[in-house]
């Protein structure tokens, strides 16, 4: 009778946990912040044949993370008109933190008639968020123009993050 | 002494190529046409001939027919003609057209159902011609219609007009008015592109027109405003905008700039080739935009292939 109690107390304990533990899990809410950030800069391309390298420093700001910095490497397909499509990681760094990202498949830039001025359109995953982001994930627009004569460009990103 | 003025001098020219430098990279800017921001009433117009052929080049002592539509911002419905006060075009140093609202009236197409007819006297001077089309409605809410700034597609006065292919969309197969509301405005024409695959070029590349022949090059012009937020549709807010033509897959319009140098505007625009056994006829090319905030728009621009 008393094996019989302690393996029910035991069992009643475990169920206990389980529940408690399952409970906590669920209750965990996610909070979604809204980010923009904005940075202008320039930006080198190199061209072989068809392939574009890109690198790209600007200052801006952005939410939470504050002023700071934007970089990113890349490379685009210059065989495809009138945009180029492109991909690649980056950074924005701020006092209050570091978001890392990666350029999705489907962001291009799009040339006037002269290929000049790009317009670009695309999404960027943060695949790591430090700091006052701290463990933030999202999908961001990524929008912005890029002059090619001058090699200076403006993006902004925009959405919202969870953590 | 002559060393420190070397010296002052190098510093002097490296002070300005430095300057140079940093006003080259000054970030590029977003000129949106029309504007940034929607008037109370939103305005869109093309000109066509008397066969509803899309035309931007007519001669001295032809006719031209405004065709256009508009829509309230703040009731998001189109203006019929018991809504307007008065809607006319003005042409410099002419007469104003007074615009009629009659859906079946020659050159009439679609939502574009306000048609007047400006008769080009012989002696008008050659030239782009800055009409603008003005709408008051009867709660006296305005709006204003100006061309894109690109000048081949701009309204022109020439004595050897670019001949039209043929006659454009049959009215019976263009798409009935759109009397219900919309969030979201636009603007839509058609151009010829410049490298057409499969066909000559035309003369005269990027003017108006609806008339194409197989192998050509199609390019979409649009511009629009989400009416609630009363914002141009740009990369800022626009998340999605397509066009689907049957029987092709789904194509992507793209936001950017446009026009000549220093005077450059951005819209959304597209090029598409005609495929060389694409069917003859009328054909309804369907545009639509979703914006970041949910809202939808949507356009039939009809155009006429021919062999």
């Amino acid at each position: 009778m008393r094996k019989l109690w302690i393996l029910s107390s035991g069992a009643a304990l475990a169920v206990t946990v389980l529940v408690t533990g399952a409970f906590a899990a669920t209750t965990v809410a996610k909070t979604t912040v809204p980010f923009v950030a904005k940075y202008t800069g320039t930006a080198v391309t190199k061209q072989t044949d068809n392939n574009v390298a890109i690198t790209a420093n600007g200052t801006g700001k952005a939410t939470l993370i504050g002023a700071g910095k934007v970089t990113g490497v890349g490379a685009g397909d210059s065989s495809v008109r009138p945009c180029v499509p492109f991909n690649g990681t980056g950074s924005m760094k701020g006092p209050f933190g570091v978001i890392t990202f990666k350029v999705n498949p489907g962001t291009a830039g799009c040339g006037d008639d002269a290929g000049q001025l790009f317009s670009i359109t695309g999404k960027a995953a943060v695949i790591k968020a430090t700091g006052k982001l701290a463990k933030a994930k999202g999908t961001l627009k990524m929008t912005g123009i890029y002059d090619r004569s001058s090699g200076a460009f403006s993006v902004k990103f925009s959405g919202s993050l969870t953590k | 002494m002559r060393k420190l003025v070397i010296l002052a001098a190098a510093l002097a020219a490296f002070a300005s190529l430095a300057a140079a430098a940093a006003a080259d990279t000054t970030p590029p800017t977003v000129t949106p046409f029309p504007a940034p921001k929607l008037g109370p009433v939103f305005v869109a117009a093309q000109t066509v001939d008397k066969t509803r052929a899309m035309q931007a080049q007519f001669a001295p002592g032809s006719s031209v027919i405004f065709r256009a539509y508009a829509v309230d911002s703040k009731t998001k419905k189109i203006v019929a003609a018991k809504d307007a006060k008065y809607f006319y075009v003005t042409i410099p140093n002419q007469p104003n057209v007074k615009l009629k609202y009659d859906p079946q009236a020659p050159g009439a197409a679609g939502r574009l159902a306000w048609t007047g007819t400006w008769a080009i006297p012989a002696s008008y001077p050659s030239g782009t011609v800055a009409f603008k089309v003005l709408v008051k409605t009867q709660s006296k809410r305005i709006g204003q219609f100006v061309q894109m700034p690109v000048s081949s597609a701009m309204l022109t006065i020439t004595p050897t007009p670019q001949a039209t292919l043929g006659g454009g969309p049959a009215p019976t197969t263009t798409v009935a008015a759109a009397s219900s509301s919309s969030d979201v405005a636009l603007y839509v024409d058609t151009v010829n592109g410049t490298q057409p695959v499969g066909a000559p070029k035309r003369p005269v590349g990027c003017t108006q027109t609806n008339v194409y022949k197989r192998g050509e090059q199609v390019v979409l012009r649009i511009w629009g405003f989400d009416l609630a937020a009363a914002t141009v549709l740009s990369t800022d807010n626009v998340d999605t905008a397509t066009y689907a033509i049957p029987g092709q897959a789904p194509g992507t319009l793209n936001y950017g700039a446009h026009g000549a140098t220093g005077a450059k505007v951005w819209f959304w625009s597209a090029p598409w080739i005609v495929p060389v056994g694409f069917p003859l006829g009328d054909m309804t090319i369907h545009i639509t935009f979703k914006t970041d905030s949910g809202k939808t728009g949507t356009y039939d621009h009809v155009v006429t292939i021919i062999p």
